[in-house]
């Protein structure tokens, strides 16, 4: 049975990573990270977290790469596109996301959308 | 029985005039037909045929300098000797009847050349040198203009001029005019086939048909590279045609086609040789040539651009790219100094640095969004997702958010509701844009007055200012990209000047239209009119 709950941050750059790790366990939130869309597949084999924060370019495995992966299965949680394009709402279409953060946000953005899908703090 | 000795003296003269005459009338038409491009070798035809039609010892063609000061000897043709000189130069300021004479354009028919009033001057150093008795200049005319004069100068007893004479040589004149407009005319095309020979541009010709009908190298070089084309029809076989945004251009849209219809066309295009798939980008002008209200062909220049638009590309690419990289440190680093600020136990030592941190990312971030707006302009990859969107709740909304960190009075006039179809984000970027401006160009405060004025099919706002204007030579690139009033004055702001180039082109792309009014130390107004939306 998996573990559920926590959030996944997903993405290659590590300072990124362990500032949005900082940021979202300083909201009361459980964090994994992983590096790339190919860590992420492999965190979820054995965990299933309450929403994927999701950078898209990526070495390994790129976040379109991972959508795609997770496309064929029945149920996957809700993913976050975090992204630098000018167009983050038409990056997050493209791979049918639930949300969206556009580089450079802001901290209440981060929270407001955290909050949105993630309910169940850590313990 | 007629006396046939009587008619004897009489008819020989009779028929030695009409021989004359017919040897001038060959003269004329020999002379006439033949090519005139090379004016020193018909000035000798026409010497020596003045020579020998005339019966002059010598013949010669002068030619008057400009400043009227000299005239030069072009072509002397000695009879007897039966060659030709050049050279001699005679002064106005030695022989100024003479030069009065030629250049009052009257035939010169001097029968006692050294008592004649008008050339008896000339005695001493020409006339005895050479022992002219009588002569007769003509003038030669060329464009509206006096060249000089063709010369008969008569050796022996004194001769009486006729006025067939006098006829024959204007005859003779008008052919040395003939020969000065050839000639010129051969040097004009000569040099314009040197120019259109060298420039780094292919030149090509089309008819009616958009068939090719001259082409300088550079040009024969296209069509053997692309394997033929010569005509409309082959040419749309052998090359594809595209447009900057890369779409196909059919036959009837390309440039020589529209400029058949009359339109002068500039673009780039970027040409697929079918035969090798080479890829090659040129600007190609075309033009209609006509002949009164008709055009019968096109002129087509054709520039290679290919290395250009390559780099041009690469360069947007790159300044994208970058923004792009940019991105994620400036949002680490924004992102601590919030977090670090708000953290209870930050000192009161840190807080302003925190501040400044991150007043300094939320400038890097604008200037980010900035490389990024002008990136995806250049490359044509601005989008935008249109809905309905309110006017007057925007632009309070811009009014709201800015008011805080001013002390102007923002005073919005606008009606309750007014729609139009746009971009919510774009369109919002626009008009903080000119709020801003409003805002920044006012240093001293004052009112910023936005009006909303909705008419049947339009809506104009307008954010009027009382700041310190644009200078009126500045004006004109108001809206250019990288333009910056003000640049290097007490007034400069900084930033990439590509603000109102983003408002203006937004607006654009919305199908609408952006203007202001300005006067320095006034103030500015500018203007936005958008088409309305439709009202469901």
């Amino acid at each position: 049975m998996k573990s559920a709950g926590g959030i996944l941050v997903v993405d290659d750059d590590t300072d990124l990573r362990e500032f949005l790790r900082l940021m979202v366990t300083s909201m009361g939130f459980d964090v994994i990270s992983a590096a790339n869309g190919q860590e992420a597949l492999d965190v979820i084999e054995g965990r299933d977290p309450d929403l994927i924060i999701l950078d898209m370019k990526m070495p390994v495995m790129s976040g379109w790469e991972f959508c795609r992966a997770l496309e064929s299965r029945d149920a996957r949680p809700p993913i976050v596109v975090l992204t630098a394009a000018p167009d983050p709402a038409a990056r997050a279409a493209e791979v049918h996301a639930e949300g969206w953060l556009g580089k450079p946000f802001e901290y209440a953005d981060l929270e407001t959308i955290v909050r949105r899908f993630a309910t169940r703090p850590a313990r | 029985m007629r006396d046939s000795g009587a008619r004897g003296p009489h008819a020989q003269a009779d028929d030695g005039d009409a021989r004359a005459a017919r040897r001038r009338e060959h003269v004329l038409f020999e002379l006439a037909k033949r090519n005139k491009a090379d004016v020193a070798e018909t000035f000798r035809a026409i010497t020596e045929a003045a020579a020998i039609a005339l019966d002059a010892e010598r013949t010669n063609i002068w030619r008057l300098l400009p400043d009227g000061s000299a005239i030069v000897c072009e072509d002397n043709f000695v009879r007897a000797q039966g060659r030709h000189t050049a050279g001699d130069v005679l002064w106005a300021r030695d022989y100024p009847s003479y030069f009065s004479a030629i250049t009052k354009n009257r035939v010169i028919a001097a029968h006692e050349a050294r008592s004649d009033a008008r050339t008896r001057e000339l005695s001493k150093a020409y006339l005895e040198v050479h022992g002219i008795k009588s002569m007769m200049d003509v003038p030669i005319w060329h464009k509206g203009r006096l060249y000089g004069v063709l010369c008969h100068e008569h050796v022996g007893p004194a001769r009486h001029w006729t006025s067939d004479d006098e006829t024959f040589a204007g005859n003779l004149a008008d052919l040395a005019s003939l020969a000065l407009e050839a000639g010129e005319r051969r040097t004009a095309e000569r040099r314009w086939d040197a120019v259109v020979n060298t420039i780094q541009e292919a030149v090509f010709v089309l008819d009616g048909e958009g068939t090719i009908v001259q082409a300088n190298p550079l040009g024969a070089r296209i069509i053997e590279r692309a394997g033929g084309g010569v005509t409309l029809a082959e040419r749309m076989e052998v090359v594809e045609f595209r447009d900057e945004q890369g779409r196909v251009i059919p036959a009837d849209r390309t440039g020589g086609r529209r400029s058949l219809r009359g339109e002068i066309v500039r673009e780039i295009n970027h040409l697929v040789f079918k035969r090798t798939g080479e890829r090659r980008s040129f600007r190609i002008t075309t033009a209609p040539m006509r002949d009164g209200d008709r055009i019968h062909s096109v002129v087509v220049v054709m520039a290679d651009v290919t290395e250009e638009v390559a780099f041009d590309h690469l360069k947007r690419e790159v300044l994208g790219a970058l923004a792009h990289e940019f991105k994620t440190p400036v949002t680490i680093i924004k992102g601590y100094a919030q977090h670090m600020s708000k953290r209870p136990d930050a000192s009161r030592a840190d807080r302003p640095m925190l501040a400044a941190i991150e007043r300094a990312s939320n400038r890097l971030e604008r200037l980010i969004d900035d490389l990024v707006d002008v990136s995806v302009i250049s490359l044509g990859r601005l989008v935008l997702h249109r809905e309905p969107v309110e006017l007057t709740a925007m632009l309070r909304s811009v009014v709201r958010s800015a008011a805080p960190a001013t002390r102007h009075r923002l005073v919005v006039n606008a009606p309750e509701a007014v729609a139009v179809s746009a971009d919510r984000a774009r369109m919002e970027q626009a008009v903080r844009q000119l709020v801003d401006n409003a805002i920044r160009y006012s240093p001293l405060g004052g009112d910023v007055e936005i009006d909303v004025a909705p008419s049947d099919n339009n809506v104009t706002i307008s954010v009027r200012d009382r700041g310190i204007g644009i200078p009126a030579d500045q004006q004109h690139g108001i809206f250019e990209l990288c333009f910056r009033a003000h640049a290097g004055t007490p007034h400069d702001v900084g930033g990439l000047g590509i603000g109102l180039f983003m408002a203006r082109e937004i607006t654009i792309r919305h199908g609408g239209v952006m203007w202001f009014e300005s006067e320095e130390g006034r103030g500015s107004t500018f203007y936005m009119r958008l088409p309305r939306a439709e009202v469901p």
